[in-house]
């Protein structure tokens, strides 16, 4: 008896190994140049990456490959998004775009679908070995600068500013910080910084500590006519004390934020533009460059995704590097409801 | 003379309250905007919500229980609270919203209560437990996302300021309605802690639970009154950080894992005496005493860097002008 059973196991594994088989290589021959493109971003059913969704549907809209997006839910870790790159490979897709909770803990995982033959594009995952290339929406510095842009053209480019960080620890708002002090001393020589960087964690952390920062800093040196906050939370706290000092208008509001956090001072114009990336056209970016390698196409430094903001993107070893903020204003929030 | 000098100082809270006045003046003579009425403003806006939790601890701490879970509590209530509202674009008077917030809070002090007193669990282990449980839970069972319209009366209310202060350059400083539930707060508990029996019984309960119980003290109904009045405390405390921060989200980081800070004011409002115990005036002065270092070292010019830093040296410094206490209290027991 055991050992019908075990023939027939056997039978029918082999039988199912064939059929994968066949499925894949039916799947090459007879569809082309359309491939499966598995999105595995760090959580599913959260505004962020329901935004890359979006994104994923309009690239396969376009282009007709398929996409699909697939992870743990909101709650979920690093050895929740393993199974699911597991799957991915077992399904044998072809392209797979993954944005990891923990870089370190996928390698193991991406260089066996690399083996395969999947193509491997990640996203904020600088540093990482086992991929075909990695997507950044920009170089830090770059977005740095360009929030210094933003603050300059308010304060008529001259005056005091403040550069508020989340915390010290957090390295891409020091690079931020870093391009933005930068570009001013070269492109503004009429501002200055009123005091060393401050960080909204000193406050307590949070949108609260935000504004407990940024009205410490406007009392005590009321000359400030600017602010540059990091985290998402900092420009509706500065635009809060901005308020209470009745210095709204006078004080120029900016930083990294979305309409969700700074819709009230959007509306009542004590924030006028803040700067954000869009999880979309990160998305759209990704199966771009995938389907690129996939089918050997040359990526080198300057190169076209056809992706807003990543028209003219950098190569800096496997990391590619796009220009892809977007400026949210009363008027287009409308676009970034996110 | 002498004698009233020396006996005034034996109460914690004149320390305390002097080495306030110290390290007042010593700021004001840095930065003269420091000693201003519209820094005090920014000092009242700025430990509202501190002050009102750390009460909720600090009846729990006199009945000589603990409670780690208080922030989280407070902040589940209101989000909770904040959510069923904007989901469903209820507008209600600000009274029942604090009410819905408190009944929620209150539950779920009477879940702290039930394990420390009738289950007779480690009091801070198991509020702790109820931290984490709850801290997960809103993020499983309720929502992720930040709530940045509130119910727009709630919202009308964290814009509601009472006077505005100028500062030498001419920045305004507004004093924020706060004001008045910390007044009103703090003068109940003073009350309450000071000249009821209620008050006495749960010092009592607090110094030594089996004397109390052999005096006729009903521990255990005792210990539930103070953790319902801490579900009340943090109820409204919960309202406000929300109504003040003009938006709700779950787990704030100002608030949940800050628990220390209001914990700290607790216990530098009691001295540091083994007998001493908290009071409402001590723990009044502590929240002010730690807010005030943080909210002024950048007035002052200190670097942010330094902030964490210098905090944690002045509370030293207020801790150890603390300790002559100890050997002047233990006489004077004797003495009587």
């Amino acid at each position: 008896m055991k050992k019908v059973v075990a023939l027939l196991t056997l039978v029918l594994f082999t039988a199912s190994m064939l059929s994968a088989c066949g499925g894949t290589g039916g799947g090459g021959t007879s569809g082309g140049d359309t491939y499966v493109i598995a999105n595995i971003p760090k959580c599913v059913g959260i505004a962020w990456w329901d935004r890359m969704e979006e994104g994923n549907k309009i690239f396969s809209k376009n282009t007709g490959h398929t996409v699909y997006q697939a992870s743990g839910d909101a709650s979920a870790d690093a050895s929740e998004q393993l199974k699911y790159l597991e799957d991915s490979i077992a399904a044998g897709d072809d392209i797979i775009t993954v944005i990891p909770n923990d870089p370190d803990a996928c390698e193991t995982t991406l260089a066996k679908a690399r083996e395969q033959g999947i193509v491997v594009i990640s996203h904020e995952a600088e540093g990482m070995k086992n991929v075909d290339y990695d997507i950044e929406a920009f170089v830090n510095e770059e977005y740095g600068a360009h929030l210094m842009d933003l603050l300059a053209e308010q304060m008529g480019e001259e005056g005091g500013y403040c550069l508020m960080v989340g915390a010290f620890t957090m390295t891409s708002h020091q690079q931020w910080v870093e391009g933005a002090y930068k570009r001013q001393q070269e492109a503004y020589p009429n501002m200055y910084k009123v005091c060393e960087n401050v960080e909204s964690a000193a406050g307590g952390g949070g949108s609260d500590g935000s504004y407990k920062v940024a009205k410490e800093v406007i009392a005590t040196y009321p000359e400030v006519k600017g602010f540059i906050g990091c985290d998402m939370v900092d420009p509706p706290g500065i635009a809060m004390a901005v308020e209470e000092a009745g210095k709204a208008g006078q004080i120029a509001v900016t930083g990294t934020c979305l309409v969700s956090c700074c819709e009230e001072y959007l509306d009542n114009g004590t924030i006028k533009v803040f700067s954000a990336w869009d999880p979309s056209t990160a998305g759209q970016a990704m199966c771009a460059l995938g389907v690129i390698v996939k089918e050997g196409g040359e990526v080198y430094d300057g190169m076209d995704l056809g992706v807003p903001g990543f028209e003219h993107c950098t190569l800096k070893g496997n990391i590619l590097y796009g220009q892809a903020w977007f400026d949210g204003t009363a008027e287009n929030k409308g676009d970034y409801n996110f | 003379m002498k004698k009233w000098i020396k006996k005034v100082l034996e109460y914690n809270e004149v320390k305390l309250a002097l080495i306030f006045l110290a390290i007042v003046v010593l700021f004001s003579l840095i930065n003269p905007d420091v000693f201003t009425v519209a820094n005090l403003y920014a000092l009242v806006r700025a430990s509202a919500t501190n002050a009102i939790y750390a009460l909720a601890i600090m009846i729990v701490m006199c009945s000589g229980a603990f409670d780690a879970s208080f922030a989280v509590i407070g902040s589940f209530g209101a989000y909770v609270t904040m959510y069923i509202l904007t989901q469903n674009g209820l507008d209600p008077h600000p009274a029942i919203v604090f009410l819905i917030s408190i009944l929620i809070c209150m539950a779920l002090e009477f879940l702290n209560w039930f394990m420390v007193s009738i289950l007779h669990l480690q009091a801070y282990i198991a509020t702790t437990g109820t931290a984490s449980l709850l801290k997960g839970a809103v993020l499983v069972f309720v929502s992720t996302s930040y709530i940045y319209t509130l119910p727009s009366q709630i919202g009308a209310l964290g814009k509601t300021y009472l006077a505005t202060a100028v500062y030498g350059s001419g920045i305004e400083s507004q004093l924020h309605v706060s004001v008045i539930f910390i007044a009103v707060m703090y003068l109940v508990m003073h009350i309450l802690m000071t000249y009821t029996n209620f008050g006495r019984q749960v010092y009592a309960v607090g110094a030594d639970e089996e004397a109390a119980e052999r005096a006729g003290i009903n521990v255990k109904r005792i210990r539930l009154i103070v953790f319902l009045i801490a579900g009340v405390i943090c109820g409204v405390a919960g309202i406000l950080r929300d109504a003040v921060g003009r938006f709700s989200l779950p787990n704030p980081a100002e608030v949940v894992g800050k628990e220390n800070i209001s914990i700290a004011a607790v216990i530098l409002g009691t001295g540091n005496s083994s007998k001493a115990r908290g009071s409402a005036l001590g723990t009044l002065l502590g929240v002010l005493l730690m807010s005030f270092i943080s909210n002024n070292l950048i007035l002052i010019g200190i670097p942010s860097f330094y902030v964490e830093l210098a905090t944690g040296v002045l509370m030293y410094i207020g801790l150890v002008g603390q300790m002559s206490n100890r050997p002047r209290r233990h006489s004077a027991k004797e003495g009587k």
